[in-house]
């Protein structure tokens, strides 16, 4: 990070879109990690490696979410994506 | 290359910077030990005067070992016990098992003759390397290894966002070092450089570590969203190779244990056995998983369950070639383990785990940097007390681990019950080291003093074998003098480094 642009003003991630990432990320990569899952023993272990990378990710997309209430809104329609899926899945 | 825009950029540095000061500190006191607790095997006979013993061979007739064993207890063997065959670091079979004691479990080990199963020694299954590995783990806060693997999914956080932040200009910041300009661009250097350097490292060691620490949760809700709560389908499922049959509760003799090694190597011909795990030992449903490594297969973990009355085989590994699931779950724990390339690849491992000590302080650091150029009046007290608290902490860990080493054969308890002793030296140092630092002005001057008194204990490690078990270096096998060795090394290499950066030196 250069020196000029520390002194811009900062925008900081802040508690909410903070938490937003952190609990709001883990349903969503655990759904898909679980619908993996289904297919197979090698899907078994696939899902079961992707859940923590998958996290990661949803945490780095909620925190540069423009808004905190986007960031929510995001991990939360991708949750609900992902529990439709491995509703799909399981029937 | 995807052009991040400059608010992405500063939300994500954000992060990394508030998840390497949250995390920092204990990264470093994690892969400290974890470098360590590498060389559980190799110590052993360092730490236990008992085991330093020539002979180390594999049984050419384990019916005769395990005969001698069983004579050599007076009663039936356990239900459950482990074989482990020797190498050069174990001279003859350990064997191993548990039992309740007064509702606590206890561990047993003994060193039992490759030839036919004499005592050769019982083992202590408590010493410094074993003390290590349990503060890897963070074993000594309750939950630790959930914590472990909290932080470890904090430094992919940190390597991540990282990574991302650092990547469009990552060709011409590897070559910088500006070692004299300022203290912090320095160490912002430092920092990218040597970051940069043990990226792919860190990257395998904290997924790695996730997954291990984290097992039960991910396979819990595996279990329970694929097989109605049912954990054993799911290890069968995952692991066939370790199939362990319900207890059938009448007694049954089972096959000799030379014909079930024969069966074992016919399932996996190119397996080298180094393990078998019994279970329900006597029961008509008794089942034995043997298992080893084939020499230059990558990731080489094989195994074979079998019924013990009849030699039935229940589930196997092949090493050579595994189904691509095993193979990628082998390769989880020998990732982390960095069990796939000898000794050279543990000391690869050391090398690479202290210079990710060097990023987490070096992080530290800067978090404390930074922020003293946005306060040109002074800093706010509290950033003072933090930096001397981590920074004194963190260095305070080495003159506690190298008194650890150095005080082991000198302290009055018996060998197997010694630990809590050891663990009260090496906490009361390493408290005291950080204490130490907080009153000083001189912060780097406090930390320069608690590495050169670490680097003049670990020398005197060597005199503390000496004193206490009369191993002195030459006297004994080399084996015996691992520890000690490294010790030496370690003490010299840290002199010439101290030794480098005199005081006055600006970084």
């Amino acid at each position: 990070m250069s020196a000029s642009a520390q002194q811009e003003p900062r925008e900081r991630i802040g508690w909410s879109r903070g938490v937003a990432g952190i609990v709001g990320g883990l349903p969503p990569a655990l759904g898909l990690g679980l619908i993996i899952a289904r297919w197979g023993t090698l899907g078994l272990v696939l899902g079961a490696l992707a859940i923590i990378p998958l996290w990661v990710a949803a945490m780095m997309a909620a925190w540069i979410a423009p808004k905190p209430w986007q960031a929510w809104a995001g991990v939360g329609l991708a949750t609900l994506v992902a529990a439709c899926g491995w509703g799909v899945f399981r029937l | 290359m995807i052009k991040l825009a400059p608010r992405v950029v500063r939300l994500w540095w954000d992060a990394h910077s508030i998840a390497g000061v949250l995390a920092g500190l204990l990264l470093h006191v994690i892969f400290l030990a974890g470098a360590l607790a590498l060389f559980v095997r190799e110590a052993a006979p360092w730490e236990q005067p008992a085991l330093r013993l020539e002979g180390a061979k594999v049984p050419a007739d384990l019916d005769r070992v395990v005969k001698g064993w069983e004579q050599a207890r007076g009663h039936p063997l356990p239900g459950y016990f482990n074989l482990f065959f020797g190498d050069a670091w174990q001279a003859g079979v350990k064997a191993t098992w548990g039992e309740r004691v007064s509702g606590s479990y206890v561990r047993h080990a003994v060193l039992l003759d490759a030839d036919d199963g004499a005592l050769r020694a019982v083992m202590a299954d408590r010493g410094p390397i074993e003390f290590m590995v349990r503060l890897h783990c963070l074993d000594f806060f309750p939950g630790g290894i959930y914590l472990s693997g909290a932080l470890g999914m904090i430094m992919l956080v940190a390597v991540a966002t990282g990574l991302a932040i650092y990547l469009r200009r990552w060709w011409t910041d590897f070559y910088r070092l500006r070692e004299a300009r300022s203290r912090r661009i320095a160490w912002t250097d430092v920092h990218n450089v040597v970051g940069l350097l043990t990226l792919p490292f860190q990257t395998v060691l904290a997924f790695t570590g996730v997954f291990i620490a984290w097992s039960f949760f991910i396979y819990g809700s595996l279990a329970i969203s694929g097989f109605g709560g049912d954990f054993t389908a799911l290890r069968a499922k995952l692991r066939p190779e370790e199939v362990e049959l319900k207890a059938a509760g009448t007694p049954a003799s089972a096959l000799p244990w030379n014909t079930l090694l024969e069966r074992a190597r016919a399932a996996v011909p190119q397996m080298k056995v180094e393990y078998l795990y019994v279970h329900h030992y006597g029961d008509a449903n008794a089942t034995v998983t043997i298992g080893g490594t084939t020499p230059r297969v990558m990731f080489k973990s094989g195994a074979v369950s079998l019924r013990m009355r009849d030699g039935a085989v229940l589930g196997v590994i092949d090493t050579v070639d595994p189904p691509l699931a095993q193979w990628l779950l082998n390769a989880m724990a020998v990732l982390h383990f960095g069990t796939f390339g000898g000794w050279l690849l543990d000391a690869i491992y050391v090398g690479l785990s202290a210079l990710t000590c060097l990023v987490c302080l070096s992080g530290l650091i800067l978090w404390v940097e930074v922020r003293r150029t946005r306060h040109p009046a002074g800093p706010p007290r509290w950033h003072a007390w933090f930096e001397r608290a981590s920074l004194g902490a963190a260095a305070g860990l080495f003159p506690a681990t190298a008194l650890l080493f150095a005080t082991w054969h000198l302290l009055p308890a018996p060998l197997s019950a010694r630990m809590p002793q050891a663990e009260s030296v090496f906490f009361g140092a390493w408290i005291a080291a950080t204490l130490a630092t907080l009153p000083g002005k001189d912060l780097r001057r406090s930390v320069r003093t608690l590495l050169w008194i670490a680097v003049g204990i670990a020398a005197a490690v060597p005199i503390g074998n000496g004193i206490g078990t009369g191993g002195w270096l030459g006297t004994v096998p080399l084996a015996a003098s691992a520890v000690d060795l490294a010790a030496l090394g370690a003490a010299l290499l840290g002199a010439l480094m101290l030794g480098r950066h005199p005081p006055g030196k600006k970084a």
